[in-house]
């Protein structure tokens, strides 16, 4: 009994540790599964696994000695046929026959065994043996004193160590079946691909997994003699084949990651793993190994690794300079465009950090790189760096930290940025902007910018001088616009159309070209133009408003005195041509004269002769009586000259006529740059009077007007016409912004006027005219430092 | 009035009423008068002899006065007395010094006109008088002979009979007998008459007593 015991343990102990040996691979496996989580019904395998794992691994040591004892499991599996049995069966079957030839029953327990052997139900088998066990026993004890020869006891012994032999291989066997079930159970349970080959590579196993995914079962596979390369994808066939090949002649572990054709015609990647196994000389037995699906993790690590690459091309090919740098500041990595830019070697930027630098700006940026290092605040300056052909550029240099948790520098990442172009752009711009400063603080013009509020937001030197204001005392208070400007540098007079001539502009965008009278820094007010125009930005928006000012002061004064020589030669020039005149009608006079003188005087020869002769007498007093009337004929010729004869009066409308004077003037008044404002009473009553007659007194006094402004220097010319029915009767005002009169009454009187063109009978005519209309005419003080003519005439029904 | 010759006054006017009124004055003085429109109209006319002078109007419409004038003074004409209805002084200065008689403003008084035709006709009586007197000195003059004719300005320069003997070539009697013929054809009572006489027709002194 204690020989089958310890034959068990044998066998126990060598089953255990080659079910040990395979949990050591399938440790591997669970190690995998167990990182990813995903695979959670994987993991519920490992528990029990590593516990098998140390339990095999306590006994495998312990057994070591013993393990050459009991045939391997594999090949005791294998074994299991015929041929292992047949020097046990032998032996039972001449126990049995001597049991025969004996009349003994122990060849009854050879058969009771074998019946549990090879009877497949246990419990049939059991029960048969049992019986047969009785039956046995019933027979020797009944037969026991019939004989005692040697026999007898020989096919006992020889009966019973069969029985004994067989139970033990049944024992053996039916503990490997159960092993190799629990074994089949795992591995095919795994997730991978099981399998086994013997020493020349052929399967002896493939896990049912394997039939799954590449559709071929062990036989299928050893066709081929390939150890089942033919599924290797043929990219990977070659290196997957060499790795075997090695690790057949090596006896080495075979390791592998390809890609395997799927059933369905599909390749994954594998990641295959083979151990062989040796005998107890050291020989190779065969292979196992397990083939696990990584698709997912070799794709994820390609991809891992392509996206690293690429950052690495991305940072290695950018064409911008990129380092890290220690937290303390020393550079420890430039990528390679950084190293082109500087021309240097990463161990000559590694030895002197700021050799690069121009030495200019070296002291500059160290202290501010110290300052970032200690602070671990970001980098940002510009300094020059040595270019690869020895010059040297601007360049931005930024840098940030990263930083630990704890707030600690991890690393340092910066960039360079050559800016050489555009720090010269920039310089340029600068010295643009000096230059055009420069200019505009040395024109001889005053320039201003406002905003489209009409805050201003510049003005220029000279203009400040000239001004003696700065820019912030005009700006006052917030909105209020060019308000405190107008106030503090225009002549009040000029301030309310100044400011009404901004106001519009300013909302319209109008441009502005005015003239007016500018304060200076000594008090006194100098005639000035000013222009301004708008710049619109890219939505046409109003942005900024431009502006000149011209100091016209000079020129203006000389045209005053311009203006008074004109005046002096235009009197000359009115003398000579009054003269003129007056020779004419002295010409056209004195003919008739002398004829009157002489023919009288002959006449009075001709009465004094003796005899008179009063025929003679009679004819020159005749001639000299229609001399005379010719003289009389040429006064009143002249007089009609001067004089308006009355047209047809008919009824009509003041307004029509006023527009038609406009009409009549438009060249004139656009020529004498007029601000012209007429202000029609929409319903007026009609009159009485002769059209041409008042459109004469119309257009004169309008002239008038715009020679009254036109003699003034002032920057706006106003001329406004009215229209009112005031009073019962029909009122019109010509009201212009001109230097004003002295006496409102004497213009009206004949060859008296104040201009220096004029023959001073205008205004007497248009007097005359208006009385033939039963109306009025008369002038006054406009309340805008010009002058108002106005005429009345009475409504048509008078 | 006093002058029995015949007396005539041209009035150019363009004015038919003033060359009326002039015209029919001077009649009343019996002043006989012919009357022009225009100055060519006068330039056209045959004048008669005898004094006379021209009233004569500044402004004219197709020759003007002041150029009738100038066309008349390169010959023997009729005082102008000038009448217009726009004088001035430079107009009268510059009248004046081209020979005018006088300048009278229209409207004149008839004295005026009278006084200033009286002197104009008494202006050309003298000098139609002064015209006929040279013309008897001219046609004595061409009474001499070629040889009396070279006499003449060597006796007016004052050489001496030898002298001007010897100038011509000739003998000093031939040339006395030529002096006394010359000086009796030209009616010179003396040296001095015959060499006022010279001086009218503009005779030169050629030579000299004294040698040249």
């Amino acid at each position: 009994m204690c020989l089958i015991l310890q034959l068990a343990i044998a066998e126990t102990a060598a089953c255990g540790s080659k079910v040990g040996g395979r949990f050591q691979m399938c440790s591997a496996i669970a190690s995998f599964a167990f990182k990813d989580s995903s695979r959670v019904k994987s993991a519920n395998y490992i528990f029990p696994l590593v516990q098998m794992i140390d339990w095999s691994s306590v006994l495998g040591r312990s057994t070591i000695v013993q393990g050459s004892i009991g045939p391997n499991l594999e090949g005791f599996v294998r074994g299991l046929e015929l041929r292992h049995y047949a020097s046990a069966l032998a032996a039972g079957c001449a126990g049995t026959a001597l049991g025969i030839v004996e009349r003994e029953p122990y060849g009854a327990l050879f058969l009771f065994f074998a019946a549990i052997m090879f009877i497949k139900r246990r419990r049939v088998a059991i029960a048969v043996a049992v019986l047969l066990m009785v039956a046995c026993t019933f027979i020797v004890f009944v037969h026991a004193s019939d004989s005692a020869s040697l026999t007898r006891p020989a096919a006992f012994l020889l009966s019973t160590l069969a029985a004994i032999w067989l139970m033990s291989i049944w024992r053996s066997r039916t503990y490997a079946e159960q092993s190799l079930n629990e074994a089949k159970l795992i591995v095919e349970s795994m997730p991978g691909l099981g399998w086994a080959t013997d020493a020349k590579g052929n399967f002896v196993y493939v896990s049912p997994s394997v039939i799954d995914y590449v559709g071929k079962n062990t036989d299928e596979f050893n066709q081929a003699q390939r150890t089942g390369l033919e599924a290797v994808h043929p990219e990977d066939t070659d290196r997957v084949t060499a790795a075997w090949l090695t690790s057949m002649r090596e006896g080495t572990s075979f390791q592998s990651v390809h890609r395997i054709k799927r059933a369905d015609g599909e390749y994954r990647w594998f990641q295959a793993y083979g151990k062989p196994h040796f005998d107890g000389i050291g020989q190779v037995q065969g292979w196992f190994g397990t083939t696990i699906d990584v698709d997912e993790k070799h794709r994820a690590e390609q991809r891992l690794e392509d996206s690293e690459r690429q950052l690495r091309t991305l940072i290695d090919t950018l064409p911008v300079m990129i380092w890290c740098a220690s937290p303390s500041g020393e550079p420890t990595y430039p990528n390679p465009k950084t190293l082109e830019y500087l021309g240097a070697t990463f161990e000559e930027i590694k030895s002197d950090n700021f050799g690069v630098v121009h030495p200019d700006d070296v002291e500059g940026f160290q202290s501010a790189w110290a300052v970032c290092v200690e602070e671990k605040k970001p980098l940002s300056l510009i300094c020059r760096l040595r270019y690869n052909d020895g010059t040297h550029r601007w360049n931005r240099i930024t840098a940030a930290p990263l930083l630990s948790d704890k707030g600690d520098i991890i690393e340092w990442y910066g960039t360079n940025v050559d800016i050489e172009e555009l720090h010269q752009i920039q310089e340029e711009l600068r010295s643009n902007a000096e230059r055009l400063r420069l200019m505009l603080d040395t024109l001889p013009a005053f320039v201003w910018c406002a905003d489209p509020k009409g805050q201003p937001t510049y003005f220029n030197k000279p203009l400040m001088k000239y001004s003696g204001v700065t820019l912030e005392e005009l700006r006052g208070v917030e909105g209020s616009g060019f308000a405190p400007m107008i106030s503090r540098l225009v002549h009040p007079a000029d301030a309310p159309a100044l400011l009404e001539r901004f106001e519009q502009s300013f909302k319209t965008g109008e441009p502005i070209a005015i003239k007016y009278r500018h304060r200076l820094a000594t008090g006194q007010y100098h005639l000035v133009d000013c222009r301004a125009r708008v710049l619109r930005d890219s939505r046409n928006k109003l942005s900024q408003w431009y502006g000149v000012i011209v100091d016209v002061e000079e020129e203006a004064q000389a045209q005053v005195k311009l203006q008074k020589a004109q005046h002096q030669l235009e009197l000359a020039t009115r003398a000579a041509s009054l003269s003129e005149l007056s020779a004419s009608i002295a010409h056209e006079l004195n003919q008739p004269l002398v004829a009157v003188v002489t023919n009288s005087s002959a006449t009075e020869n001709w009465l004094d002769a003796t005899p008179p002769n009063i025929l003679r007498a009679k004819a020159s007093a005749h001639k000299a009586t229609d001399a005379a009337n010719d003289a009389a004929e040429v006064i009143s010729r002249i007089k009609a000259l001067f004089r308006q004869s009355g047209g047809s009066k008919k009824a009509g409308n003041l307004n029509d006529v006023v527009l038609e004077a406009c009409t009549l003037l438009r060249e004139r008044i656009t020529a004498s740059k007029c601000d012209l404002r007429i202000d029609l009473e929409p319903n007026l009553p009609g009159a009485q009077f002769d059209k041409g007659l008042i459109l004469q007194v119309l257009v004169n006094l309008i002239q008038n007007a715009m020679d009254a402004v036109s003699t003034g220097n002032g920057a706006m010319r106003l001329l406004e016409i009215r229209s009112r029915y005031k009073d019962g009767t029909i009122q019109v005002d010509v009201e212009d912004n001109g230097v004003g009169l002295q006496d409102t009454e004497k213009i009206f009187e004949p060859f008296y006027t104040t201009k220096h063109n004029g023959m001073g009978i205008g205004l007497s005519i248009c007097r005359s005219i208006i009385g033939t209309h039963a109306g009025k005419l008369w002038a006054s003080q406009s309340e805008k430092s010009g002058t108002v003519f106005s005429f009345a005439l009475p409504l048509s029904g008078e | 009035m006093s002058h029995e010759d015949h007396k005539a006054v041209f009035v150019i006017d363009d004015d038919k009423r003033v060359r009326d009124g002039i015209s029919e004055l001077l009649e009343s003085w019996g002043i006989d008068v012919k009357t022009f429109a225009s100055a060519r109209e006068y330039l056209d006319a045959p004048k008669a002899q005898g004094p006379s002078c021209l009233v004569l109007d500044v402004r004219l419409p197709d020759i003007g006065g002041f150029e009738l004038q100038a066309q008349l003074a390169s010959q023997p004409h009729p005082p102008i007395i000038f009448i217009t209805g726009h004088g001035d002084i430079p107009m009268t200065v510059r009248a004046m010094k081209l020979g005018a008689v006088d300048f009278l403003p229209k409207p004149f008084k008839k004295h005026e006109l009278r006084v200033a035709i009286e002197a104009a006709l008494e202006r050309d009586r003298d000098a139609l008088r002064e015209r006929s007197s040279l013309h008897e000195l001219q046609n004595r003059l061409e009474s001499l002979s070629t040889r009396e004719r070279d006499v003449l300005p060597l006796v007016v320069s004052g050489l001496m009979n030898k002298q001007g003997a010897a100038k011509l070539g000739i003998s000093e009697i031939t040339f006395q007998i030529h002096r006394g013929n010359m000086m009796r054809k030209m009616q010179a009572d003396s040296l001095a008459d015959l060499v006022r006489i010279a001086t009218k027709l503009s005779i030169p002194i050629t030579h000299s007593r004294y040698g040249n």
